[in-house]
């Protein structure tokens, strides 16, 4: 080959291999480009991992830890879900180090509740709660979930007044649900809290709330007056459920309460007289009457009445007492005693009831008190109670790894 | 009670006339007594403020009375300077800050007119170790037209006693000079008065040992020698070293109540007659565990012997029946006087008695603590009582106060019995009720049933206070109960009851063949067609000695009375052509009245 031809040769290999490795090179910016364009963003890699974390925790792992990596190690939701991921695998100790790096006031609220809720169930308590109190915070709809976690939790604990707050922030927070407007105000009356009580139905009164409920709750709020010894109040609100609902059979017993209040024996009496056909077949109304003969001095009727009472109700202190005063004024001195012996068997039980209750506060773990509080409900033959606290017990026992 | 529908969930899961004090007399108290201080609440805390004393009292008069108000608050005018100081400037939120003190109607110098005794509280080291110490008691003499003089100085009681709280007056040494019990914190103290117009302390030969905290006394011949023995509430078994701390739910720290620290036991010391006493708690039987307060000596079950009542803060209030076997049976449960309506312990505080429904039986009024009504046990007979607060009208209308001193007394002439109540909260911040509160009183409808008529009370009634301590007596003699209020941190209040009956007659007991102040006589007369009883008795109130002497309305035609006197244990007589208007003492035996001044 002549020297010209090899040299014509050369360029064109020259010219050919720069054409290819250009066109190597615009294709590879092309991709490129084309990969920086449509790469995922964290974002995306974050709700792809949430997507495989519901068939394949591995893949979610890759991305969420992709997420992450892309974001510098700077994003809190990833972390999150990262961490509810290593839950899920129960690799606490990974799961619970990277938790306290999160910060969790840029984390969404679905994904704290959802590594809350996790570490909840796990026994996690303490990161449980710091997760579900974040999101209790935001005021959003997870709050409601958080909230009821957390409610529960504060009467596992005993918590009273942290059970309180949570059962009235979540009232305020869904305030057109009954329920937990009902929620709050038995809550409180149970703890005898009966101002804030008062307070919580007079504010339950102002939502928007069903009829009926709004009815019930003025009743409800008849009798907190009455419970105050506020006549003048319980006067006005059952003037005005007069007007709004005639002669109603609650509405009887709201007036008899407060004819008794106010000392109008007579009036409590022709009250109960009345309504008694439809109650008869209620211990209580017997209670009610009775107490009311006692009250007037009417020993013998009380005696009659209390006695039925205590029959349908056999482990009502007040109405054991009372029968024994009744007895007592009759000079029927042994049965006096008997049934003063029994109210007083039966207030034994219920102070060391509150008793203990107030210990659990201080030692929540302890089986034996739950076991006590099982038992002492069980004699009271308050069987519900009774089960719910023999179930503390056996899950205390299980998480302890006793039999 | 009622008819309500039941609730499930979480509900289930939680479930109180002589040289030495002649009128010329009277010198200012001493820097060291108590002086009156700015009134305090529940956010300013007494002793923090420096208002001078007299803004106290331009405040308590700042509202004028009116001319339909049953009492006219006449502090300003009568002299009085004196206020009980319970150290709560300290802030250590201790127990003993919570009970305040007593007031004595003591007539010291014989001259026919009622003087006036307070115990003056203490005070608490702020830093360092702890450090309780007294402050002195005061004692006003009476000089007439409303006027006092404080003679504290010139009486002796210049030196503080221990923290104290109650008082109670009696001849302990039989000379005819009514003496001072004061309950303390520590060491109770007896003073004997000299009837020179002083008082000495009975030392070491009063073989008194009166120690713990000593709340209310009353003292009352229970083995009928003639001698009064003494009887002694006492409160709990708290100190210093043991005090707990009690914080609220929301981090704010208060007093702690008295379940926090364990009860104790009442006392009794039986008068020897050579001066002394003789501690004999155990031999009649005092045992159980109580947190006593106010107490009363009368005859509970009219058998004659005389009987103590003891009002007990949460736990069941003491009966204590004396007997011929002088030993004491505790019967308040089966008596129905321990608990309330529905069975359950209160927190008691005052406590007074009386016939309020005319059917000339001994009835009971307890004053207790917020969330509970005041209990008013009727009287049935036979040693029984039934808790009647709802019967009488009295349901619910102090449930949201806490009661102190109180007394059952026809203050506006009526012959009927009506009701006063001193309300203030021993918690500083953390109660469901205030601090300081108002008072109530109630208008005896003929024995049936209790009206409020606070409004109509008077400058006192519409104001609010950390009342606790209360005497009544006629400090005037113009035939109308008067109270003496005592208020913790703040000025002692003087109100005189305008409602002076139209006709009446006074009467005091001097018993010969036992007690001279005959605790436990029954004493009847005729008014308005019916008959009217009234009942001496000791340590009424709250930690408190009400006027010895007893007045009796009488109809406005009359000229003179006739009171028939059943002696505790004895017979009954009766004396006749008694002066109205005037102050007779009942001299056992005589049939007679001796007229006494004025």
């Amino acid at each position: 080959m002549l020297p010209h031809e090899q040299a014509a040769l050369a360029t064109g290999r020259r010219r050919r291999r720069f054409a290819l490795a250009a066109g190597v090179g615009t294709a590879a910016a092309v991709a490129c480009g084309l990969w920086l364009v449509a790469r995922p963003t964290p974002t995306r890699l974050l709700e792809q991992g949430l997507l495989a974390a519901r068939t394949d925790r591995n893949a979610a792992e890759r991305l969420f830890r992709r997420a992450l990596a892309d974001a510098d190690g700077q994003y809190p939701d990833a972390q999150m879900a990262l961490c509810s991921l290593l839950a899920r695998r129960e690799s606490w100790d990974e799961a619970l180090a990277l938790f306290d790096t999160v910060d969790q006031q840029a984390c969404r609220a679905d994904l704290l509740l959802d590594f809350g809720q996790r570490s909840y169930r796990a026994g996690r308590r303490a990161p449980a709660l710091e997760a579900l109190n974040e999101v209790r915070r935001r005021h959003t709809p997870e709050s409601v979930q958080a909230l009821e976690l957390l409610i529960f939790d504060y009467a596992e604990w005993e918590r009273h007044q942290d059970l309180i707050d949570a059962t009235r922030e979540l009232a305020r927070l869904q305030p057109d649900d009954p329920a937990r407007w009902s929620e709050l105000i038995d809550l409180l009356k149970s703890m005898n809290r009966n101002s804030e009580c008062l307070t919580a139905i007079q504010e339950a009164l102002r939502q928007d709330l069903p009829d009926d409920f709004q009815r019930d709750l003025r009743h409800q709020l008849v009798d907190r007056l009455i419970v105050s010894g506020d006549v003048a109040g319980a006067k006005r609100e059952i003037a005005q459920l007069e007007l709004d609902e005639g002669d109603s059979l609650r509405l009887s017993g709201d007036k008899l309460d407060l004819y008794r209040l106010e000392g109008d024996l007579e009036k409590a009496l022709e009250m109960v007289t009345a309504i008694f056909p439809e109650i008869q077949d209620r211990p209580d109304a017997y209670y009610v009457r009775g107490t009311i003969y006692l009250d007037l001095g009417r020993f013998a009727e009380a005696a009659g009445d209390l006695k039925r009472a205590v029959t349908g109700l056999p482990f009502h202190n007040e109405a054991h007492f009372k029968l024994a005063q009744a007895y007592r004024a009759l000079a029927l001195t042994k049965e006096a005693e008997r049934h003063r012996k029994l109210a007083a068997r039966i207030s034994e039980k219920r102070k060391r009831i509150g008793e203990l209750l107030n210990q659990i506060v201080d030692d929540p773990q302890n089986r034996q008190i739950c076991n006590d509080l099982a038992a002492l409900h069980r004699e009271l033959e308050e069987f519900e109670l009774a089960r719910r606290w023999e179930h503390r017990a056996a899950r205390q026992s299980a998480a302890a790894g006793l039999p | 009670m009622g008819f309500r529908r039941g609730w499930p969930w979480i509900v289930l899961f939680l479930g109180a006339a002589l040289a030495g004090c002649g009128r010329s007399s009277v010198k200012p108290a001493t820097p060291a007594k108590p002086v009156l201080q700015p009134s305090s609440d529940a956010t300013n805390p007494a002793g923090s403020s420096s208002a001078p004393a007299g803004e106290s009292e331009a405040t308590a008069s700042a509202e004028a009375n009116r001319p339909d108000d049953w009492f006219e608050d006449a502090t300003l005018e009568s002299g009085i300077r004196f206020a009980y100081r319970n150290g709560r400037e300290a802030g250590r939120f201790y127990i003993l800050e919570s009970l305040g003190g007593g007031a004595a109607m003591i007539d010291y110098d014989l001259d026919g007119v009622l003087d006036l005794f307070f115990t003056g509280g203490g005070t608490i080291s702020t830093g360092g170790p702890v450090s309780i110490a007294g402050l002195p008691s005061a004692l006003y003499r009476n000089e007439g037209q409303r006027q006092f003089g404080d003679v504290t100085n010139l009486c002796g009681f210049e030196a503080p006693p221990d923290f104290s709280h109650g008082c109670a007056v009696t001849d302990y040494d039989a000379d005819g000079f009514p003496d001072l019990f004061v309950c303390c914190y520590g060491r109770s103290r007896l003073y004997r008065n000299l009837g020179d117009g002083s008082f000495a302390e009975a030392g070491d030969e009063a073989r008194l040992p009166a120690l713990g905290w000593h709340t209310g006394a009353a003292f009352a011949d229970l083995d009928r020698d003639g001698l009064p023995d003494l009887f002694v509430s006492r409160y709990t078994d708290w100190s210093p070293e043991a005090d707990q701390v009690c914080i609220d739910q929301h981090g704010v720290q208060d007093v702690c109540g008295p379940g926090s620290y364990p009860g104790t036991t009442c006392q009794f010391f039986h008068n020897a007659g050579d001066g002394a006493f003789d501690d004999w708690s155990q031999r009649v039987g005092l045992a159980g565990n109580i947190r006593g307060l106010g107490v009363v000596a009368a005859d509970f079950n009219a058998d004659g012997w005389v009987d103590f009542y003891v009002a007990s803060d949460e736990s069941p209030k003491h009966l204590y029946l004396g007997g011929p076997e002088l030993r004491f049976t505790e019967d308040a449960v089966a008596a129905g006087v321990a608990v309330s309506e529905n069975g359950r312990a209160e927190g008691s505080m005052g406590v007074d008695v009386g016939d309020y429904n005319g059917d000339g039986l001994l009835d009971i009024l307890v004053t207790n603590f917020e969330n509970e009504d005041n209990a008013l046990y009727r009287n049935l007979g036979d040693g029984l009582f039934m808790h009647s607060t709802i019967a009488s009208g009295l349901g619910g209308v102090s449930r949201m106060r806490v009661g102190w001193g109180t007394a059952m007394t026809d203050f506006d002439g009526d012959g009927w019995l009506d009701l006063f109540v001193l309300n203030g909260n021993p918690l500083y911040h953390t109660g469901l009720s205030p601090f300081k509160q108002a008072p109530q009183l109630f208008r005896n409808r003929q024995g049936k049933r209790f009206e409020e008529v606070s409004p109509q009370g008077g400058v006192f009634f519409r104001q609010a206070h950390a009342g606790r301590g209360l005497a009544v007596g006629d400090l005037d003699n113009d035939g109308a109960p008067d109270i003496v209020t005592v208020q913790v941190n703040d000025p002692v209040r003087i109100l005189y009851n305008r409602l002076a009956p139209k006709n009446f007659v006074r009467v005091q007991l001097a018993a010969r063949h036992g007690e001279r102040e005959a605790t436990g006589a029954r004493l009847t007369i005729e008014y308005d067609r019916r008959r009217l009883v009234r009942f001496v008795v000791q340590g009424a109130g709250y930690l408190s000695r009400f006027d010895p002497r007893l007045i009796f309305p009488v109809d406005e035609s009359a000229s003179t009375a006739e009171v028939a006197v059943d002696w505790p244990g004895r017979a009954t007589e009766t004396f006749r052509g008694l002066a109205v208007r005037q102050t007779h003492l009942l001299i056992e035996g005589r049939g007679d009245t001796q007229h006494v001044a004025p």
